[in-house]
């Protein structure tokens, strides 16, 4: 019998319960930690994109004031496996060392770490170091690197292509043959960055009694940091603890393990006294990694009608100079080709993906890693194509997009079958409205003033919560998820979970959904994450993946104890426990419904009086469920802009902009609608703002906050969201959220500017769109 | 390095210390004081993370040596409630859910008291403008703008009565 709590909670704005130590300055970030004899640590980074290195002399900085330990790679290598990235079979591996010893392979590549009292210090210390290099030239253009080999970033590889990865189905020459019309157009999605507002930040300390590690680490997946310490270290997964407090931000930055975390575990090891480090903004924008370095070769063939026969992509993916631990490097560019088709039904796909090594900072993933991109390439040449058939760009999505009709819809490139999506009245809803009717008319009469409005859409489905399996980006336990839920003598649940919140909000939307199974009030529930130590196992908080396997995982927890309940009220009671029911935080049983008990004497006796507790169980209340749901769910969703474009100045003025969403019942709408704008935010940033530069010898141009420019306050106004609320087939499923607005965010601002300037037969296929570009793209000066 | 003697008061409570010159008033604040809720973003006076109010007015406490501020007053965000009260700012922020991970929003709430007591009923275009000097990664901003709109109006609901 499902319980009905005192209050429901789920659908509820309630208020976040993180934010009130947030407001108040009391949250804890790594930074903020402060251990007795704790020491910091700073890297001496390469200055160079490509030299080799002759030699580091530390010996008059060894003598600086403060100083504790320097250790350069040859100290600290031998210490650690080596990193080994890319184990796909089209891929070599590399081998990436904690500190490199023989090349420095970027600018910022981290050749030395400088331990000492303070971090004052420890920079004093890293100025007095000498390094011989001798410079190389750098490879910085992947079309150049992918050609040449007189310049070799790794020579194990023999070549700077790091993997060449060919997918698809159906006949793409076939497709060809039957079309009408073939188009075609490359896009440059620029190399931006993920830029958490708090970098990457650790603390590692070493206990020689139990000989244990505890790291506390800034971190998206705290269980698989502790894997990989523990298997790089070669120290018992159970001798390594990683906690994880506070997040000021991930994106996918923070779901990699990165040399710099290694070398300060080996530190506090080797030292026995808690080593301290936190990246700077300078550090975080040059060395710690990039994403999206896209070029995306896209042709599609499609009937005269705009019925689309097939399509084909042809990605070059620029990974930097190493790839990230664990991930392999070609990663985010398969994720680009094979994330390429959907939300529409494309009968035949050929794709391919050359991955190539360049001097430049290592890419990882960035909320909505490759599907971001690939939407913004798709949905563009889909407008392209409309503009070239002379049809309507949404009549062209009507006709491909994956219907009703078509659900269940089983991707022809596999993968679980696509359910309860609403493409259809989300694109509708959408149109209705931005105002989509009327809108070719005001387009056209400010034309007719001088003044250029567009119009634009996003389209996404995106799949969250793939089951244990290993998917495309070659994680071997990507479906790992454990939580526990137990009721306390004094009424109160403690709900234990590996996720982590950068943000998120999962501290109070889990409490709501624990709440609600158990009949209890929100604030009864204490949700705990982010320390291995709990009883909850975890792969991490990426790829929208949280809500969907911890909702599910927690839920089933929740009614087991619940179901525990009934059985201990029942016995108190003596009535069979099919007629006891939790109503409004009682237990009643059917006979006697005066008689009826608190959830508080419930939980008491339980722990209290082991003759009343289900004979399985022993005393107490509590439950540890794993997820067991076989595959993902799909979230879909439709936003829509309409842009200004200032063709004098470039500046472009978002006018109006709407959001709709399908991602299941709101567990929170209050949480879920900052989810949504916060993406609607990151992809206002890749399309006009955001560009990692390096100057033509490989010099990183973008490092301050004055030259990398993120959205402020002043970027955009208001949006309208919608929500269409369908829920995922099956019980306790539900869908996510984190990622898909994004993706469908960056096409609809894009298409909207390259509607505007289509009376100058604007060519808008490079991001971000900064005004010089949009100003040569009208052919102005 | 020689070190400096430094006084001045930090969220009403006199404090003397001594420190070197080159330690920003940010870093002093953080470790020396323990005042861990001022984060730093950028450390070179983008972010607006860092904000704190020197004499009543938001500075950027990375960009000031810790000396400069010799016989001053500054208030950090553990500063802002009295006691178990929140201020009607940090209560907005709150209703209004007006973060997400928290990095920024101490910087915001200093940002926001600034602005409120320079023009009590500011326009949604003012408040865009005033923190505009405030970046966040998390939210789009849109719930920080209706936070500070709302704390706007808490303020005039407190002055009336
Ligand atoms: S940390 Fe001071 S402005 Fe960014
Ligand atoms: S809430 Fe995360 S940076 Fe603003």
């Amino acid at each position: 019998m499902r319980p009905r709590g005192q209050s429901a909670s789920i659908g509820e704005p309630v208020k976040a319960s993180a934010d009130l130590r947030l407001i108040t300055g009391r949250g804890v970030f790594v930074d903020d930690l402060h251990l007795p004899r704790m020491v910091h640590a700073a890297f001496l980074r390469s200055p160079h994109p490509h030299a080799r290195i002759l030699g580091i002399d530390a010996k008059n900085a060894a003598t600086s004031p403060g100083v504790v330990a320097i250790r350069t790679g040859s100290d600290l290598n031998l210490r650690s496996k080596l990193m080994q990235v890319g184990e796909t079979t089209e891929a070599s591996a590399i081998d990436i060392e904690v500190l490199p010893s023989g090349k420095a392979r970027m600018v910022g590549d981290p050749l030395a770490v400088v331990v000492a009292q303070d971090r004052y210090l420890a920079e004093d210390a890293m100025e007095l170091i000498d390094v011989t290099y001798e410079p190389l030239s750098p490879v910085l253009d992947a079309d150049v690197a992918r050609a040449s080999t007189d310049t070799l970033v790794h020579e194990n590889l023999g070549s700077n292509v790091f993997s060449t990865a060919e997918g698809g189905y159906g006949d793409w020459d076939e497709a060809v043959a039957s079309s009408d019309v073939v188009v075609r157009e490359t896009f440059r999605q620029a190399r931006c960055s993920p830029f958490p507002l708090e970098g990457r930040a650790l603390v590692a300390d070493w206990d020689p009694a139990d000989a244990k590690l505890t790291v506390w680490s800034s971190s998206q997946w705290p269980h698989m940091f502790r894997q990989h310490l523990s298997d790089l270290l070669n120290i018992p997964l159970d001798h390594v603890r990683v906690v994880t407090q506070d997040v000021g931000g991930a994106f996918g930055l923070k779901a990699n393990t990165f040399r710099e975390d290694i070398a300060i575990a080996l530190l506090a090891v080797e030292l026995g006294r808690p080593v301290k480090w936190v990246e700077d903004r300078r550090e975080n924008l040059m060395a710690s990694a990039h994403a999206r370095d896209h070029s995306i070769d896209l042709e599609i063939a499609l009937k005269n009608d705009g019925v689309i026969l097939g399509l084909r992509a042809r990605i070059v993916d620029d990974m930097g100079a190493y790839g990230l631990y664990p991930w392999s490097p070609d990663s985010w560019g398969k994720l680009l080709a094979v994330s390429l088709p959907l939300p529409y039904k494309v009968p035949n796909y050929q794709w391919e993906v050359v991955t190539v090594v360049t001097n430049k900072a290592p890419e990882s993933a960035y909320r909505a890693p490759g599907n971001a991109a690939g939407a913004w390439a798709r949905e563009s040449l889909l407008d392209i194509a409309a503009r070239q058939l002379s049809l309507d760009p949404i009549d062209l999505r009507r006709r491909n997009l994956i219907a009703r009709q078509d659900l269940p819809f089983s991707p022809l490139g596999g993968g679980a079958p696509i359910d309860a999506v609403t493409t259809e009245e989300a694109l509708e809803q959408a149109a209705a409205l931005i105002g989509y009717d009327d809108f070719r008319q005001e387009q056209q009469k400010a034309l007719a003033e001088g003044r250029y409005l567009g119009v634009g859409f996003g389209i996404y489905i995106k799949a969250a919560g793939r089951p244990k399996s290993p998917a495309t980006v070659g994680l071997s336990e990507t479906g790992l998820e454990s939580a526990t839920v137990r009721m306390s003598a004094t009424g109160a649940v403690q709900a234990f979970v590996g996720a982590c919140s950068g943000g998120q909000g999962y501290e109070t939307t889990f409490a709501q959904l624990v709440a609600d199974e158990m009949g209890v009030p929100v604030d009864a529930v204490q949700i705990q994450m982010g320390d291995t130590d709990f009883p909850a196992e975890s792969s991490g908080t990426w790829g929208s993946r949280s809500t969907v396997v911890v909702g599910a995982t927690l839920v089933g927890a929740a009614r087991d104890v619940s179901t525990q309940m009934i059985a201990v009220a029942a016995k108190m009671m003596e009535a069979p426990q099919e007629e006891v029911a939790l109503e409004g935080g009682f237990f009643i049983a059917e006979r006697a419904p005066s008689e009826r008990l608190s959830v508080l004497d419930v939980a008491r006796a339980a722990w209290e009086d082991s003759s009343l507790a289900p004979s399985t169980l022993g005393t107490g209340l509590s439950s540890t469920r794993h997820y067991e749901i076989p595959g993902p769910t799909y979230s879909n969703g439709c936003h829509a802009a309409v842009v200004e474009v200032d063709t004098e100045t470039g500046k472009v003025s978002v006018l109006r902009y709407v959001a709709v969403e399908d991602c299941g019942p709101l567990i929170n709408p209050m949480i879920a609608n900052g989810q949504i704008r916060g993406a609607i935010a990151q992809a206002y940033g890749s399309v006009f703002l955001e560009e990692i530069v390096y100057s033509e010898d490989g010099l990183p141009l973008t490092t301050t906050l004055l030259d990398y420019l993120i959205p402020d306050a002043a970027s955009m106004g208001d949006v309208i969201i919608k929500h269409l609320e369908t829920p995922a087939p099956g019980s306790g499923r539900f869908k996510s959220l984190g990622e898909g607005p994004l993706v469908a965010s960056a096409p609809a601002f894009a298409c909207a500017v390259a509607d505007a300037l289509s009376p100058f037969d604007a060519r808008l296929t490079r991001l971000p769109l900064k005004p010089d570009r949009l100003i040569e793209a009208t052919g102005g000066d | 390095m020689a070190q400096v003697a430094l006084r001045l008061k930090v969220n009403g409570v006199e404090h003397e210390a001594l420190v070197e010159p080159r330690l920003t008033l940010a870093d002093f604040l953080r470790t020396d004081l323990g005042l861990t809720g001022t984060h730093l973003g950028c450390e070179h006076g983008v972010c607006g993370a860092c904000t704190v109010l020197l004499d009543g007015e938001a500075v950027r406490s990375c960009l000031l040596f810790a000396v400069q501020t010799e016989g001053h007053e500054v208030i950090t965000i553990e500063g802002m409630a009295q006691g178990e009260e929140l201020h009607p700012i940090q209560e907005a922020f709150w209703e209004q859910h007006g973060l997400q991970c928290g990095f920024c929003t101490p910087g915001f709430i200093l940002s926001a008291y600034n602005l409120l007591q320079e023009n009590a009923q500011p326009s949604e275009e003012e408040i865009q403008a005033a923190i505009s000097g405030n970046l966040c990664r998390c939210t789009g901003y849109q719930s920080i703008v209706a936070s500070v709109k709302a704390a706007a109006e808490k303020l005039q609901l407190q002055r009336e009565s």
